[in-house]
């Protein structure tokens, strides 16, 4: 297709677990206590810990890891030039509120996923017939990384039977618990956002595995992942919560709220979980 | 309909690009004053100039959705099915070429009030 952009929204997929705030990483050890829990128990808390965000953005069909300085806007603008066609014309004027005449320009917001979300008309005085004025700017609006970062998203705890040590050959379970919902206003770069998430789906992982992701967190007698370790020693066990999320924006350049998705952050903690070797001996 | 509108815009887009180079048969299919306008002015001066076409191949029509209607407005989602594209000399001869795959487009369409559609913005999601 002849002209096409490469997506003007940054794509899709991006890191920003060096972003997640001190406070979130402080809280680690509060939502992640090491002690057993009925069959299982939580990890958590010797600084073995590693958290990591990653948003995908609406729309994009190709995981792409972006840098960190890459910015995804939650509204793509499009303004269209509908004043006079021709020197004189009247078709495509307008008055301004100063009661003079404008040049119209159709202000249209989509998002990211092609949803048009408003499309504003927007009247412009000029003083010269013959030539258009400057094309009006859209509005900036704080980006879908910096929301998630507003979010903070609550650190999953990673929930394990057996709860401090795996042994070859001996079914280990996983499974997630989390917050579920979340919801906050937040003022910034001068626009009030309004954003709610909730929790769709959970993940785990063992080592370089498959990812497992379900719709429910699972817990001891239903886990998320059940794994036999083959091999003896330090092995990684991850869980992560999927959120979606909607922000709803007002401020300046927009004639009245405006809400759009945006997309899915999965928060992810990872630790070390011990396996080890048990031998029958023989005793005549 | 806004698919339709969108299919014959797109295919009057890849003739002129293939057929006729003419900066003065954009105003009718491209809205004023968007990136996309400008830019296509600009690829077919260029193309104009050097007496040079390009040519997209596809190995299927395009499939166009609608994602999104307002008054003046109207996003699609296009998957092309393309195959390759082929820059031809002045002697119809081609000067270069690169494969290409199936890739899905959002477009969005505008209109003034009882006006036709135009293309306003065409925008690469990626592999289909």
């Amino acid at each position: 297709m002849m002209r096409a952009n490469r997506a003007p929204r940054s794509p899709v997929r991006r890191r920003i677990g060096a972003a997640l705030s001190a406070a979130s990483v402080a809280a680690l050890t509060v939502v992640a206590p090491a002690a057993a829990t009925g069959g299982g128990g939580h990890l958590g808390g010797d600084g073995d810990l590693e958290v990591g965000i990653t948003v995908t953005t609406p729309g994009f069909d190709q995981p792409v890891d972006l840098d960190d300085d890459t910015r995804t806007p939650p509204v793509i603008w499009t303004v269209v030039d509908a004043g006079p066609a021709r020197p004189g014309d009247l078709s495509g004027l307008c008055l301004t509120s100063a009661g003079g005449f404008g040049w119209r320009f159709w202000l249209i917001g989509r998002s990211p996923d092609g949803t048009i979300l408003g499309e504003r008309l927007i009247c412009r005085p000029f003083d010269d017939p013959a030539s258009p004025p400057p094309t009006p700017e859209p509005p900036v609006l704080p980006t879908i990384e910096e929301i998630w970062r507003s979010a903070r998203l609550p650190v999953p705890t990673i929930g394990i039977d057996p709860p401090t040590r795996g042994i070859t050959g001996l079914e280990t379970r996983v499974w997630v618990r989390s917050a579920t919902e979340l919801a906050l206003t937040v003022a910034l770069d001068g626009y009030s956002v309004t954003a709610r998430a909730v929790v769709v789906g959970y993940t785990a992982r063992i080592d370089s595995g498959p990812v497992t992701r379900a719709d429910r967190p699972g817990g001891p007698d239903t886990p998320l992942l059940r794994h036999r370790f083959e091999v003896k020693g330090p092995h990684r066990v991850a869980v992560g919560a999927v959120w979606r999320g909607t922000a709803t924006f007002s401020g300046p350049g927009l004639l009245g709220p405006v809400t759009t998705s945006i997309g899915e952050a999965v928060i992810r903690v990872a630790r070390t979980y011990p396996v080890r070797e048990v031998r029958a001996l023989l005793r005549p | 309909m806004p698919e339709d509108a969108a299919s014959a815009l797109l295919a009057y887009s890849a003739w002129l690009h293939a057929e006729r180079p003419d900066v003065d048969l954009v105003g009718p299919a491209f809205a004023t004053g968007t990136d996309l306008d400008l830019r296509t002015r600009r690829d077919l001066a260029t193309l104009h100039r050097t007496g040079r076409t390009v040519i997209e191949t596809t190995a299927e029509p395009d499939v166009v959705t609608v994602v999104s209607v307002t008054a003046h407005a109207a996003s699609v989602r296009v998957v092309q099915d393309l195959t390759g594209i082929v820059l031809r000399g002045p002697d119809g001869r081609t000067v270069d070429h690169a494969p290409a795959s199936r890739t899905a487009y959002l477009v969005l369409l505008v209109r003034n009030d009882g006006e036709p559609w135009k293309l306003a913005a065409i925008d690469e999601e990626g592999p289909a």
